[in-house]
Protein backbone atom coordinates (compact mmCIF):
# COMPACT_ATOMS: atom_id res chain seq x y z
CA UNK A 1 0.00 0.00 0.00
CA UNK A 2 1.29 3.37 -0.96
CA UNK A 3 2.48 5.66 1.79
CA UNK A 4 0.46 8.63 0.62
CA UNK A 5 -3.30 9.15 0.37
CA UNK A 6 -3.09 11.33 -2.69
CA UNK A 7 -0.70 13.27 -4.85
CA UNK A 8 -1.40 16.93 -4.28
CA UNK A 9 0.03 20.43 -4.45
CA UNK A 10 3.48 19.69 -5.80
CA UNK A 11 4.88 17.76 -8.73
CA UNK A 12 7.69 17.81 -11.26
CA UNK A 13 7.70 18.48 -15.00
CA UNK A 14 10.82 17.64 -16.97
CA UNK A 15 11.35 18.22 -20.68
CA UNK A 16 14.27 16.59 -22.46
CA UNK A 17 15.40 17.26 -26.02
CA UNK A 18 16.63 14.21 -27.92
CA UNK A 19 20.33 13.71 -26.97
CA UNK A 20 19.99 16.41 -24.32
CA UNK A 21 19.52 16.31 -20.56
CA UNK A 22 16.39 16.90 -18.48
CA UNK A 23 15.29 20.49 -17.98
CA UNK A 24 12.94 21.06 -15.05
CA UNK A 25 9.92 23.33 -15.55
CA UNK A 26 8.15 22.94 -12.18
CA UNK A 27 9.21 26.41 -11.10
CA UNK A 28 7.29 28.04 -13.95
CA UNK A 29 4.31 25.73 -14.18
CA UNK A 30 0.95 26.16 -12.44
CA UNK A 31 -1.21 23.46 -14.03
CA UNK A 32 -0.70 20.24 -15.97
CA UNK A 33 -3.50 18.56 -17.88
CA UNK A 34 -2.87 15.12 -19.37
CA UNK A 35 -5.31 14.06 -22.06
CA UNK A 36 -4.52 10.39 -22.54
CA UNK A 37 -5.76 9.30 -25.94
CA UNK A 38 -8.89 7.20 -26.12
CA UNK A 39 -8.65 3.55 -27.06
CA UNK A 40 -12.15 3.53 -28.40
CA UNK A 41 -14.24 1.22 -30.54
CA UNK A 42 -17.36 1.36 -32.68
CA UNK A 43 -20.03 -1.30 -32.89
CA UNK A 44 -21.63 -2.66 -36.00
CA UNK A 45 -25.12 -4.01 -35.54
CA UNK A 46 -25.73 -7.30 -37.28
CA UNK A 47 -29.08 -8.56 -38.57
CA UNK A 48 -29.30 -11.08 -35.73
CA UNK A 49 -29.30 -8.19 -33.26
CA UNK A 50 -25.70 -8.79 -32.24
CA UNK A 51 -22.80 -6.34 -32.26
CA UNK A 52 -19.44 -6.63 -33.98
CA UNK A 53 -16.72 -4.53 -32.39
CA UNK A 54 -14.61 -2.39 -34.70
CA UNK A 55 -11.61 -1.09 -32.79
CA UNK A 56 -10.40 2.49 -33.28
CA UNK A 57 -6.60 2.92 -33.12
CA UNK A 58 -5.40 4.56 -29.87
CA UNK A 59 -5.46 8.35 -30.08
CA UNK A 60 -2.42 10.58 -29.38
CA UNK A 61 -1.71 11.91 -25.88
CA UNK A 62 -1.81 15.68 -25.38
CA UNK A 63 -0.33 17.40 -22.34
CA UNK A 64 -1.20 21.04 -21.66
CA UNK A 65 0.81 23.23 -19.31
CA UNK A 66 -0.13 26.64 -17.96
CA UNK A 67 3.06 28.41 -17.03
CA UNK A 68 4.55 31.79 -16.19
CA UNK A 69 7.97 32.12 -17.83
CA UNK A 70 9.67 35.49 -18.14
CA UNK A 71 11.99 34.55 -20.99
CA UNK A 72 11.50 33.42 -24.59
CA UNK A 73 13.44 30.18 -24.21
CA UNK A 74 16.08 28.32 -22.23
CA UNK A 75 19.59 29.31 -23.34
CA UNK A 76 21.36 26.91 -20.99
CA UNK A 77 21.01 25.03 -17.72
CA UNK A 78 18.81 22.40 -16.09
CA UNK A 79 16.05 24.85 -15.15
CA UNK A 80 13.57 25.89 -17.81
CA UNK A 81 13.23 29.58 -18.62
CA UNK A 82 10.78 29.71 -21.52
CA UNK A 83 8.77 27.67 -24.00
CA UNK A 84 8.90 29.29 -27.46
CA UNK A 85 12.17 27.51 -28.35
CA UNK A 86 10.49 24.13 -27.85
CA UNK A 87 8.47 24.75 -31.03
CA UNK A 88 11.32 26.17 -33.07
CA UNK A 89 15.14 26.37 -32.92
CA UNK A 90 16.78 26.65 -29.51
CA UNK A 91 19.04 29.65 -28.95
CA UNK A 92 22.03 28.98 -26.67
CA UNK A 93 23.03 32.59 -26.07
CA UNK A 94 21.63 35.68 -24.41
CA UNK A 95 19.81 37.68 -25.71
CA UNK A 96 17.65 34.82 -26.71
CA UNK A 97 16.07 35.30 -30.14
CA UNK A 98 13.70 32.69 -31.53
CA UNK A 99 12.17 33.07 -34.96
CA UNK A 100 9.44 30.84 -36.28
CA UNK A 101 10.83 28.16 -38.58
CA UNK A 102 10.02 24.76 -40.03
CA UNK A 103 12.06 22.80 -37.47
CA UNK A 104 10.21 20.00 -35.69
CA UNK A 105 12.20 18.56 -32.81
CA UNK A 106 11.43 15.49 -30.73
CA UNK A 107 11.11 15.85 -26.97
CA UNK A 108 10.51 13.59 -24.00
CA UNK A 109 8.22 14.87 -21.26
CA UNK A 110 8.18 13.34 -17.78
CA UNK A 111 5.73 14.15 -15.00
CA UNK A 112 6.45 12.91 -11.49
CA UNK A 113 4.56 13.02 -8.24
CA UNK A 114 6.64 11.77 -5.32
CA UNK A 115 7.25 12.14 -1.61
CA UNK A 116 10.99 12.12 -2.29
CA UNK A 117 12.99 15.29 -2.66
CA UNK A 118 14.32 15.05 -6.19
CA UNK A 119 15.57 17.59 -8.70
CA UNK A 120 13.89 16.36 -11.87
CA UNK A 121 11.06 14.08 -12.91
CA UNK A 122 13.65 11.76 -14.44
CA UNK A 123 15.38 10.92 -11.15
CA UNK A 124 15.38 7.36 -9.77
CA UNK A 125 13.29 6.63 -6.69
CA UNK A 126 15.15 4.24 -4.42
CA UNK A 127 14.06 1.56 -1.99
CA UNK A 128 16.69 2.66 0.52
CA UNK A 129 15.09 6.10 0.50
CA UNK A 130 11.65 4.43 0.76
CA UNK A 131 10.40 6.79 -1.87
CA UNK A 132 7.00 6.29 -3.45
CA UNK A 133 5.94 7.98 -6.63
CA UNK A 134 3.96 8.01 -9.85
CA UNK A 135 5.56 8.94 -13.16
CA UNK A 136 4.02 9.58 -16.57
CA UNK A 137 6.50 9.50 -19.44
CA UNK A 138 5.99 10.40 -23.09
CA UNK A 139 8.74 10.10 -25.65
CA UNK A 140 9.22 11.20 -29.28
CA UNK A 141 6.54 13.86 -28.97
CA UNK A 142 6.38 17.37 -30.39
CA UNK A 143 5.36 20.74 -29.00
CA UNK A 144 2.43 21.89 -31.07
CA UNK A 145 1.38 25.11 -29.36
CA UNK A 146 2.77 27.89 -27.14
CA UNK A 147 0.34 30.75 -26.69
CA UNK A 148 0.98 33.74 -24.43
CA UNK A 149 -1.96 35.64 -22.94
CA UNK A 150 -2.23 38.69 -20.71
CA UNK A 151 -5.98 38.66 -20.09
CA UNK A 152 -5.62 38.22 -16.30
CA UNK A 153 -2.99 40.93 -15.91
CA UNK A 154 -0.16 38.42 -15.80
CA UNK A 155 1.67 36.94 -18.75
CA UNK A 156 0.65 33.29 -18.91
CA UNK A 157 1.73 30.75 -21.53
CA UNK A 158 -0.46 27.82 -22.49
CA UNK A 159 1.80 25.14 -23.94
CA UNK A 160 0.73 21.93 -25.66
CA UNK A 161 2.81 18.83 -26.18
CA UNK A 162 1.46 16.02 -28.35
CA UNK A 163 2.73 12.50 -28.77
CA UNK A 164 1.42 9.60 -30.87
CA UNK A 165 0.70 6.45 -28.86
CA UNK A 166 3.22 4.48 -30.92
CA UNK A 167 6.13 5.23 -33.25
CA UNK A 168 6.34 4.00 -36.83
CA UNK A 169 7.74 0.66 -35.64
CA UNK A 170 4.78 0.22 -33.24
CA UNK A 171 6.97 0.75 -30.15
CA UNK A 172 5.15 2.47 -27.27
CA UNK A 173 5.70 6.21 -26.83
CA UNK A 174 3.80 6.53 -23.57
CA UNK A 175 4.15 4.78 -20.22
CA UNK A 176 2.95 5.31 -16.68
CA UNK A 177 4.90 3.77 -13.81
CA UNK A 178 4.75 3.87 -10.03
CA UNK A 179 6.23 2.47 -6.85
CA UNK A 180 4.67 2.17 -3.40
CA UNK A 181 8.08 2.47 -1.76
CA UNK A 182 8.86 -1.23 -1.56
CA UNK A 183 10.70 -1.30 -4.88
CA UNK A 184 12.90 1.13 -6.74
CA UNK A 185 11.71 3.10 -9.73
CA UNK A 186 14.66 3.35 -12.07
CA UNK A 187 15.62 6.58 -13.76
CA UNK A 188 15.03 6.52 -17.52
CA UNK A 189 18.01 6.03 -19.80
CA UNK A 190 19.45 9.05 -21.56
CA UNK A 191 17.04 10.07 -24.33
CA UNK A 192 18.41 9.41 -27.81
CA UNK A 193 17.16 8.43 -31.25
CA UNK A 194 17.49 4.77 -30.18
CA UNK A 195 16.46 4.97 -26.50
CA UNK A 196 13.06 6.35 -25.54
CA UNK A 197 13.64 5.72 -21.79
CA UNK B 1 40.23 28.16 -30.76
CA UNK B 2 37.50 25.82 -29.65
CA UNK B 3 35.95 22.77 -31.27
CA UNK B 4 32.25 23.17 -30.56
CA UNK B 5 29.81 20.31 -31.16
CA UNK B 6 26.04 20.56 -30.91
CA UNK B 7 25.16 17.61 -28.70
CA UNK B 8 21.42 17.78 -29.33
CA UNK B 9 19.62 15.90 -32.08
CA UNK B 10 18.11 19.15 -33.33
CA UNK B 11 19.08 22.55 -34.74
CA UNK B 12 20.57 24.98 -32.19
CA UNK B 13 21.42 28.64 -32.63
CA UNK B 14 24.51 30.18 -31.05
CA UNK B 15 24.07 33.87 -31.65
CA UNK B 16 24.05 34.18 -35.45
CA UNK B 17 25.64 30.76 -35.99
CA UNK B 18 23.30 27.85 -36.63
CA UNK B 19 24.39 24.31 -35.76
CA UNK B 20 22.48 21.44 -37.29
CA UNK B 21 22.03 18.25 -35.20
CA UNK B 22 25.42 17.00 -34.03
CA UNK B 23 27.36 19.49 -36.15
CA UNK B 24 30.88 20.58 -35.13
CA UNK B 25 32.37 24.00 -35.85
CA UNK B 26 35.61 25.71 -34.83
CA UNK B 27 34.99 28.94 -32.98
CA UNK B 28 37.28 31.55 -31.50
CA UNK B 29 35.07 32.22 -28.49
CA UNK B 30 34.02 29.60 -25.96
CA UNK B 31 30.24 29.09 -25.72
CA UNK B 32 28.85 28.75 -22.21
CA UNK B 33 25.88 26.48 -22.80
CA UNK B 34 25.21 22.88 -21.88
CA UNK B 35 23.81 22.29 -25.36
CA UNK B 36 27.36 21.99 -26.70
CA UNK B 37 30.44 19.86 -26.15
CA UNK B 38 33.42 22.20 -26.12
CA UNK B 39 37.02 21.09 -26.65
CA UNK B 40 39.92 23.53 -26.62
CA UNK B 41 42.18 23.16 -29.63
CA UNK B 42 45.75 23.05 -28.39
CA UNK B 43 48.10 25.69 -29.72
CA UNK B 44 47.82 29.38 -30.16
CA UNK B 45 44.44 30.94 -30.34
CA UNK B 46 43.69 33.52 -33.02
CA UNK B 47 43.70 36.27 -30.46
CA UNK B 48 47.21 35.21 -29.28
CA UNK B 49 48.47 35.50 -32.83
CA UNK B 50 46.96 38.94 -33.24
CA UNK B 51 48.59 40.16 -29.99
CA UNK B 52 51.95 38.85 -31.19
CA UNK B 53 51.61 40.57 -34.55
CA UNK B 54 50.77 43.87 -32.86
CA UNK B 55 53.83 43.53 -30.56
CA UNK B 56 56.08 42.95 -33.56
CA UNK B 57 54.71 45.96 -35.36
CA UNK B 58 55.29 48.20 -32.34
CA UNK B 59 58.96 47.34 -31.74
CA UNK B 60 60.80 50.56 -30.84
CA UNK B 61 63.03 51.85 -33.60
CA UNK B 62 66.67 52.20 -32.60
CA UNK B 63 68.16 55.54 -33.47
CA UNK B 64 71.89 55.93 -33.86
CA UNK B 65 73.39 58.51 -31.56
CA UNK B 66 74.42 61.65 -33.27
CA UNK B 67 78.10 61.97 -32.48
CA UNK B 68 78.47 65.49 -33.77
Amino acid sequence: MAKVDSWSEIGLVSITAQSGSAVEFKTLTETVDIDIGDKDFDTIATLAGGRVVKFTPEEPVEITLEAYPVEAGTDTGAVGKGFFDLLHTQDATQGVSISVDHTRSKYRMSLLWTDASVATAETALTVSGVDSGLRIMCSDGFFTSAKPSFTDGILKWTVKYKVPAFDKSAAANVKIESTDGTAALAAPAAYSSTAKW
Amino acid sequence: MYKVTNKLNQRVKLGDIIFSAGETKELETKPYSDKFIVEEIKGKSNSDKIVEEIKQEKKPTKFKENKE
